[in-house]
């Protein structure tokens, strides 16, 4: 898409700069396309990025509607891999915040940074559906 | 009692979700999501205009086709961005559907390559979205398909249709091994 918002990718730089440890941001559609990111992933890796993301989010929520308590919805989708970390939260309607950070990061201080900008901005952080919805008789 | 894994791939949009949907007897793993707005001149709905959602992971559901015989079926997301995953989900497979669209058969072209290129026994069914006019055997030259590669026409919606179309396959992979062990 390239709708690319300079203001939201300034948010993002800064949330990468104010956070220890977290090193890239990326804002992706929950169809696995990349909204608008962090300068320093570059292109092909939020390409990347964005299809793996949508794809650990998906099966979150199923592990969500199968196993959780019935509320609905994933909090934090969290992987620990030998370089880096990866954390995801849903962001607005139709999208998800991605962080990659360092190993040695801290993990509740970043999942709380995701949480307070998804907070403050998750009204712009949103892919509209396709099509308009598909009136369902009540 | 034994397990297959089979996967069942093929083009955006072909109906994998839908077969999968249409023959599992537990609740099938969901991985749909809304197609948003952020995919437009990117996945193309061309002949599939109603459809609103795509799969971003992979679908999962299971069918006993006898006490003995328990299918696990994994279907393959369709659209590039999330052909990455199909490898793993190759991993371990004893056979593939491979779904196709005559409206769009150049999009089934990427599945047979792979599956030929893991050695993975594949049937082929044609998916009857209405307007497909090619007879099958003309899909099957379109395809280069090898005789011996069963063709078969479906309706993924159709529960029966769909079983019929695992059941082809399961025969197909039985015919090979016993074909396999006469020639040893
Ligand atoms: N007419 C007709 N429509 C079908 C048939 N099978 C599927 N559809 C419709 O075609 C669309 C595509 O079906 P899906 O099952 O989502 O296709 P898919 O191959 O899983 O798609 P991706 O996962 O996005 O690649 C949906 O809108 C279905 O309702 C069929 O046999 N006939
Ligand atoms: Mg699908």
């Amino acid at each position: 898409m390239t709708t690319t918002n300079p203001n939201l990718e300034w948010l993002l730089e800064n949330l990468v700069e104010s956070t220890p440890g977290a090193n890239h941001a990326l804002v992706l559609s929950r169809d696995g396309l990349k909204l608008c990111h962090t300068r320093a992933l570059g292109i092909d890796r939020a390409d990347q990025l964005a299809a793996i993301a949508a794809g650990v989010q998906a099966l979150s929520q199923s592990a969500s509607v199968e196993f959780g308590d019935g509320t609905g919805g994933v909090r934090q989708s969290m992987t620990e891999f030998h370089g880096g970390v990866l954390f995801i939260v849903e962001a607005g309607e139709g999208a998800h915040l991605a962080v990659l950070a360092s190993e040695d990061a801290d993990v509740g201080l970043i999942g709380h940074k995701m949480d307070e900008l998804v907070e403050q901005i998750g009204a712009f952080l949103t892919s509209p559906p396709r099509h308009p919805r598909h009136s369902q008789p009540a | 009692m034994e397990g297959l894994k089979i996967v069942v791939v093929g083009g955006f949009g072909v109906g994998k979700t839908t077969m999968v949907r249409s023959v599992s007897e537990i609740r099938p793993l969901n991985t749909e999501e809304t197609m948003t707005q952020a995919g437009l001149g990117i996945d193309n709905t061309g002949g599939v205009a109603d459809k609103t959602t795509t799969t971003v992971a992979f679908d999962f559901g299971r069918i006993s086709l006898s006490e003995q015989l328990v299918l696990y079926l994994f279907g393959a997301p369709g659209q590039e961005r999330f052909w990455f995953l199909w490898d793993r989900l190759f991993a371990g497979t004893l056979g593939a559907v491979v779904l196709v669209d005559t409206r769009r058969l150049e999009d089934s072209w990427y599945a047979i390559d792979r599956l030929e290129h893991h050695g993975t026994p594949f049937i082929v069914a044609r998916n009857n979205f209405p307007g497909a006019q090619h007879g099958l055997e003309e899909v099957r030259d379109a395809l280069t398909l090898s005789p011996d590669v069963p063709l078969i026409d479906c309706d993924a919606r159709s529960r029966e249709s769909a079983k019929n179309v695992l059941i082809t396959l399961v025969n197909h992979l039985y015919a090979l091994s016993s074909a396999r062990e006469t020639a040893s």
